[in-house]
């Protein structure tokens, strides 16, 4: 189920939200589990016992090892649940593409199998791995209640696109946690601004990006190849960004907070830096499980490289079974060397030079990304270089810099680029902060008093804005603002109600609503 | 308090949709869209294991979503007005006439019709007079102008006449008997009363007189010239549930004088019934396609006889939709036109139904059918 759909938002939602609310405490996380099982069924009918079978070998795991700690039973244990985990991951995602690199490496005809990728199970198997292992190092103690655990496990607001939800981070809230108005209200924000970056950003960045591949194949210009990328790449931040968004503003509404996924990676100013804003929660989940147990940077500069290659090989085959997405992630691994040892020279020196450079590596990273194999990302980035063309077959023609299809969509799309542009830097967070605070008379009550600027930004943004302008707010106001609470009072549920509706008008007119990180 | 109203908002927003569309009984057809809607599945056991449960669930929702239509205009105009996109879905306005895009030419389908018309030539048009016409699509005549994309139409007539046998096939220009305005402002289709200059280029080609011919583009003219006139309003064409947005609906006119009245009708589509056997059915105004009171819409094989006529020429037509409106005017000046709509009836079998001898022959196709010529079917 789609949270961008009209049978998620007007039926599923309110009958979950009432179902919820009206039960007393203790039966809250069986209402939770029954209604993540029927929101899986409802897009999984078949693969549902996987993740039932995955919850609860888990479950079992985790008691063993918490009941053995430090032993090599416990060890054993471990090994077996991540086999598991890793074995189901490997079977449905990547069996196919290791049949296929064998009958391309060997000649042999091996059938591929052919199989479904079971919905959200990138995800999930991370996230139970991640339980084992910290109950193994005994960070956390292993949960005693199958269906608090299974609770955890198919949580629907995380369930199939992430973030990568740790049981380490949610164990207390799932033993007690409080529903407040202004976790409630947080959430409404989160998950409204959240919908509005997948409905009314990535949908129609995708059909730019669509637009513009057709036009490669017809008419090609090295504007419709930047067009094309940049459509990308945003409609990727767009989509994944707002499906965090939409999860972590569902987990408030219950009152569990889960962790931020993105913070305006777009604004980097080095590769290293746009993987501590991007897709945080599996970064951190490969620095915890992986980077760190191979020694990380504590065992000299060769091993260190090798480390990272790993690390980015595996991040990159995470994202799919193919080799541009291997590519992608070895290229990443190499740039991020590069920073480390070479381009340190000229980093952090220039913000202007830093963020294009950053930019063009992010947008080419994206070209290797979004190709449907590996064949087609030379020609897609000699595009945008000007050189070849797909009609003539010449590979060293010149093509023009625009033409008609490639000036009309970039008219045509202009308002919505320059409108992603803004909502991908933290302005938005920063008005709606200094507008909170103004209303507040300046106070600091941690998520209350920040509450505006985290509708369109993590925590972290929140400290940002926090540092550099609330003391500056306080000092000069320190009183409350009449107007600034009546404009949020009034305005605030108009233009979240006014979202809503609109992104509802876009769901019922759209035909083209995927989410890219479903297949994932 | 900001906590609670935002609470309280959304709360009311999501159980006031939901109740109203629990509510609100599920639609046969949506006129603005002219198609019929998708009606709640059978919730059953088979349906919930079939794994596309979630997906027709949603497409079920989605058509019967209360206040569609208001919500589809909402999006288009979010789309036209406030990201300023130049298109909506394809769609696009220029003053009050509503466009589709027509771009790019799709140069293998129209190599593909040729393909499909000398195959029709060589097995039944050895002893006729053949003609092609390309109708064309009225964003030819603005979209370059107000910056949309689009095709040069004679690229388009060059490409086909290219491709066709010449010895077979003479190429009638209607680029030049038309304007936007000859069309329907919110349907592709054209207007009758836009037909007299296409009417006098046939006639010029084919040498025979059109009462029709040369008539001007208003109703008072064509009042001027003998017809009866017929109006029928709103006409909601087909742009019109596309576009979604707040459009001044058309007139539908058509047009008849004792010559049209006298015409008998033989229309061979199976479901076609009495009422079916006329120019005008005007049983059609009102239904989702209003259109289709020009000889009650599509048919594969129809014959329209003219006892008043002064000659005993005949006149074959392979046509689409367009046919059918400028049919009438056709009949006038022949003693039979027969049209035939090989979109319905595969060109292989319609020797068994149409006896080809010295006849004229008229292949009249709109851009949209060059585009798509899948749709000529061969068996």
């Amino acid at each position: 189920m789609l949270f961008s759909s009209v049978s998620f938002i007007y039926c599923f939602l309110p009958v979950f939200l009432a179902a919820y609310f009206v039960v007393p405490a203790r039966l809250k996380n069986g209402v939770l589990l029954l209604f993540s099982l029927i929101f899986y069924f409802a897009g999984e009918p078949v693969y549902i016992w996987i993740l039932l079978l995955s919850s609860v070998s888990d479950y079992l795991h985790g008691r063993f090892i918490g009941s053995r700690p430090g032993t090599p039973a416990a060890r054993a244990a471990l090994v077996s649940s991540i086999a598991v985990n890793i074995g189901l991951l490997s079977f449905f995602k990547y069996s196919d593409f290791f049949i296929n690199t064998v009958n391309s490496l060997t000649g042999s005809g091996l059938e591929p199998l052919g199989l479904a990728l079971p919905l959200g199970i990138s995800f999930y198997t991370f996230q139970t791995m991640s339980y084992t292992i910290d109950v193994y190092r005994g960070e956390v103690p292993a949960q005693k209640s199958l269906s608090d655990f299974a609770a955890y496990v198919t949580m629907f607001p995380q369930l199939v696109a992430g973030p990568i939800v740790r049981y380490r981070t949610v164990a207390e809230e799932l033993e007690y946690r409080k529903a407040s108005f202004g976790g409630f209200a947080l959430g409404v924000r989160r998950f409204t601004v959240g919908l509005s970056k997948k409905v009314l950003l990535a949908n129609a960045l995708g059909q730019l990006a669509e637009a513009a591949a057709e036009g490669t194949a017809g008419e090609p210009s090295v504007l419709l190849y930047w067009l094309g990328a940049l459509g990308f790449m945003m409609q990727i931040y767009f989509d994944f960004s707002g499906y965090s968004d939409m999860a972590i503003g569902l987990g408030a509404m219950m009152g569990f907070t889960f962790p931020e996924n993105f913070r305006y990676p777009f604004t980097a100013r080095s590769v290293t830096e746009f993987w501590k804003r991007w897709h945080m929660t599996l970064g951190g989940w490969f620095r915890d499980y992986v980077y760190i147990p191979m020694g990380g940077n504590r065992k000299g500069r060769l091993r260190w490289i090798f480390n990272v290659f790993v690390v980015w090989f595996l991040t990159g085959f995470w994202h799919g079974a193919g080799w541009n997405f291997i590519l992608w992630g070895l290229y990443f691994a190499v740039l991020l060397c590069l920073e480390k040892f070479v381009f340190r020279i000229f980093l952090g020196k220039w913000a202007v030079t830093d963020r294009i450079y950053t930019l063009l590596v992010l947008v080419v990273s994206f070209v290797i990304f979004d190709s449907v194999d590996v064949a087609q990302i030379p020609v897609r980035i000699k595009g945008m270089l000007g050189i070849g063309s797909t009609l003539t077959g010449n590979p060293a023609a010149v093509l023009p810099l625009w033409n008609d299809y490639g000036v009309y969509y970039l008219k045509s799309y202009a308002v919505l680029l320059a409108v992603s542009v803004f909502a991908s830097t933290p302005a938005l967070a920063l008005i709606c902060g200094k507008l909170d605070r103004l209303a507040r008379g300046g106070s600091e009550d941690g998520t209350e008093g920040t509450a505006a600027g985290r509708i369109v930004g993590g925590p972290e943004d929140t400290m940002e804005l926090k540092g550099k302008e609330d003391t500056k707010l306080q000092t000069k106001t320190g009183r409350k603002s009449r107007a600034a609470q009546v404009l949020l009072a009034v305005g605030e549920p108009v233009v979240l109600t006014a979202l809503l509706l609109l992104c509802t008008a876009y769901i019922v007119d759209s035909s083209f609503n995927p989410f890219l990180y479903f297949r994932f | 308090m900001r906590e609670k109203i935002v609470t309280a908002v959304f709360c009311t927003t999501l159980a006031a949709v939901f109740l109203i569309n629990i509510a609100t009984p599920d639609q046969a057809l949506s006129y603005s869209e002219r198609r019929a809607l998708i009606q709640r599945p059978s919730f059953d056991r088979e349906f919930l294991f079939s794994g596309e449960a979630q997906e027709k669930t949603e497409a079920w929702m989605l058509d019967q979503f209360a206040f569609r239509d208001a919500f589809r205009g909402l999006s288009a105009a979010a789309d036209l007005k406030l990201f300023r996109k130049k298109d909506s879905s394809g769609i696009y306005v220029i003053g009050d006439q509503v466009y589709k895009m027509d771009y790019p030419m799709n140069e293998q389908s129209v190599i593909g019709l040729a393909r499909k018309m000398n195959e029709i030539a060589e097995m039944y048009l050895k002893d006729c007079t053949t003609a092609f016409a390309v109708i064309p699509d009225k964003s030819a005549y603005a979209a370059k102008d107000a910056g949309y994309l689009n095709y040069d139409h004679y690229e388009l007539t060059g490409l086909l006449g290219s491709e066709l046998i010449p010895e077979f096939f003479s190429h009638i220009d209607l680029f030049p008997a038309l304007t936007a305005d000859d069309y329907f402002r919110t349907d592709l289709h054209w207007k009758q009363e836009g037909l007299g200059q296409v009417l006098e280029r046939i006639g010029a080609f084919f040498e025979v007189d059109f009462p029709a011919a040369s008539v001007g583009n208003s109703v008072e003219a064509w009042k001027q010239a003998g017809y009866q006139v017929h109006s029928y309003a709103p006409f909601y064409g087909a742009y019109y549930g596309q576009a979604a947005l707040n459009l001044r609906p058309d007139t539908l006119n058509y047009f008849s004088d004792p010559v049209i009245d006298s015409l008998t009708v033989e229309n061979m589509d199976t479901q076609a019934g009495p009422e079916d056997q006329v120019i005008y059915n005007e049983t059609k105004l009102g239904s989702i396609d209003s259109y289709e009171v020009f000889l009650s819409g599509n048919s594969p094989l129809i014959t329209i006889e003219n006892p008043r006529s002064a000659t005993d020429r005949e006149l074959i037509v392979f046509r689409d939709s367009f046919g059918s409106s400028i049919a009438p005017f056709l009949a006038e000046g022949y003693a039979k036109v027969t049209l035939i709509d090989l979109r319905f009836v595969g060109y292989e079998r319609i020797g068994n139904f149409v006896e080809f001898s010295d006849q004229d022959v008229l292949f009249l196709y709109s851009t949209g059918v060059a585009g798509s010529s899948d749709m000529i079917r061969k068996y």
